[in-house]
């Protein structure tokens, strides 16, 4: 009945962002990422504010990523789906270009066919929700939260939690802030940005009783790892480091950290691992 | 007196409902999930059948999408990725596929729409479900610009008198409104298929599920039964009628599955 032959040569992906108040569950998400077939893909999940479906330029991690790839002409979009979990897969099991965002969990396989470039150094600390766990302290080592039951994202990497007898909750980050409230949860781990985020977003009324655990629980590197399996996942990877030294050079990263992260952000502690 | 109330109790909440009833939540999206339909839905059979041959009892009940999304306690049905990006799931088992298309009233252009780029996509107005719009300010950077409406029905008559240009909408649905809406002259309206759209439809499982992952293995099981017989088969052909399902539909079902066995894994 309808004219079929009118075939568009456009292969449409319309990729898993975020939804502004979707109504329908079965329906078809209009998606920027309107690509053609032979579109690379670099996979992500949200992290604000380093990586985030509902910010301007997607984040600033996003924004570094794009610049380079500009730059360097390298031709691939960035893809931010709905869970770690799933840019895993598309890494690992459907030879993706790249995956981007720090803490792959990858199995060793995952591990040797990867290139990962270092771009941001972020600093993660623990954090409980105080009229709850008021006495939960941080000494440096896992054995202190023994029997405490840990919440974090599926898909990031939890074995030496569990070999220290700590449990495991997953959930977003919002969700886990909840969990934290009704005692499903006694702590969790995150970038201060990121939790200061979410607590405005979603807890604006109670962000002092979400407590940092002094002092830091991990130094971070949010990154893109290339796929060297990937016909041209060496050459990106080449072609990336070189454009990110580039954009160091001559001011465009700092200006970007600077649009995202205010004026007077220091940015020598994001470029901890350059050092 | 306690005999009475007992049996009082036992008439109003029999055990089975109480101790077997898997109960899952949708928003209304016909004709793959509707409380107005009979079986509710496509896919509502589907589950029906799913359910008959694992020897389970599901119920669906019907929910705006945000409060489906909002709450993390619940069952939930539909394309996961409306979901995913706040809620983690025991099991996700995807049940059928969907494709989306763009639509155009022929008569309002003397030659043939083609789409080459997506750049091609600024010189058309296109109408889009109010709600569905992912990430509008990256389409408005590069052009690209939508009206949206509250229904289908209202999209394709704004096509027709060409309010807008292009209709984005899933492939059965819109055959669906044409067929109601145009029936006499469907074929003046023109489809731009888009292959690589496809996206899953699935049951999900949520972790306060009572024994979600034996749930999850029996429907699993009963859904390759039902391929077998050739009874799914038959329920799609049901509801897309003349309009041929997706060739590929059964790859995509199997790569869908591939996903989210992965993430089940992890």
């Amino acid at each position: 009945m309808l004219n079929m032959n009118v075939k568009a040569p456009l292969s449409f992906l319309l990729c898993l962002c975020i939804y502004s108040a979707p109504s329908f569950a079965t329906g078809p998400r209009v998606a920027p990422s309107l690509f053609a077939n032979n579109t690379q893909y670099l996979y992500t999940s949200d992290f604000s504010p380093f990586i985030s479906s509902q910010t301007e330029n997607k984040g600033v991690l996003i924004e570094i990523i794009n610049t380079v790839l500009k730059s360097s002409d390298i031709s691939a979009e960035v893809n931010i789906l709905p869970s770690k979990t799933m840019a895993q897969y598309y890494f690992s099991q459907e030879n993706a270009l790249a995956i981007i965002g720090y803490d792959f969990n990858f199995s060793k396989q995952s591990q040797q066919k990867s290139m990962f470039v270092p771009i941001l150094s972020i600093d993660e600390y623990y954090y409980t929700y105080a009229p709850v766990q008021q006495e939960l302290k941080w000494n440096g080592e896992l054995s202190s939260f023994k029997n405490k039951v840990y919440g974090t994202t599926k898909g990031n990497n939890v074995a030496k939690y569990k070999a220290a007898g700590i449990k495991i909750k997953y959930g977003r980050l919002a969700s886990l802030l909840q969990k934290m409230k009704n005692k499903q949860v006694d702590f969790i781990k995150s970038p201060q940005l990121s939790l200061n985020n979410a607590l405005d977003k979603h807890f604006p009324q109670q962000q002092s009783a979400f407590i940092k655990m002094e002092a830091k629980a991990i130094e971070s590197v949010l990154g893109i790892a290339f796929n060297t399996q990937h016909a041209d996942g060496k050459q990106s990877a080449e072609k990336f480091k070189q454009g990110l030294q580039k954009i160091i050079a001559n001011g465009e990263f700092t200006s970007i950290l600077q649009y995202h992260l205010g004026k007077k952000v220091d940015i020598n502690p994001y470029l901890k691992h350059l050092k | 007196m306690k005999k009475i109330i007992s049996l009082i109790f036992g008439l109003l909440f029999p055990l089975s409902c109480f101790a077997d009833v898997i109960q899952f939540e949708a928003n209304e999206s016909p004709p793959y999930w509707s409380n107005n339909m009979p079986h509710k839905g496509m896919c509502g059979e589907i589950l029906e059948a799913m359910s008959e041959l694992a020897g389970l009892q599901a119920n669906i009940t019907f929910k705006p999408l945000e409060r489906l999304i909002e709450d993390s306690e619940n069952n939930d049905v539909g394309n996961p990725d409306f979901y995913l990006q706040q809620n983690d799931f025991a099991s996700i088992i995807p049940i059928a596929i969907y494709q989306s298309a763009f639509y155009y009233y022929k008569s309002n252009y003397l030659t043939d729409i083609t789409l080459r780029r997506l750049s091609d996509l600024k010189h058309y107005k296109i109408g889009i479900l109010k709600g569905t719009l992912v990430n509008r300010l990256s389409f408005e950077q590069r052009g690209i610009n939508f009206e949206t409406s509250y229904k289908q029905e209202s999209i394709f008559k704004k096509l027709k008198l060409g309010r807008i240009d292009l209709a984005l909408e899933i492939d059965l649905v819109a055959h669906q409104t044409l067929h109601k809406l145009y029936a006499s002259h469907e074929r003046d309206f023109a489809m731009v298929s888009l292959p690589n759209s496809t996206a899953p439809i699935a049951l999900m499982l949520n972790e306060n599920q009572a024994n979600a992952k034996e749930i999850a293995t029996q429907y699993r099981k009963a859904l390759a039964e039902l391929i077998q017989s050739g009874r799914y088969q038959k329920i799609i052909e049901k509801y897309y009628g003349h309009f041929s399902p997706p060739a590929d539909w059964f790859d995509n079902l199997n790569r869908f599955n591939r996903l989210y066995n992965f993430i089940e894994s992890e």
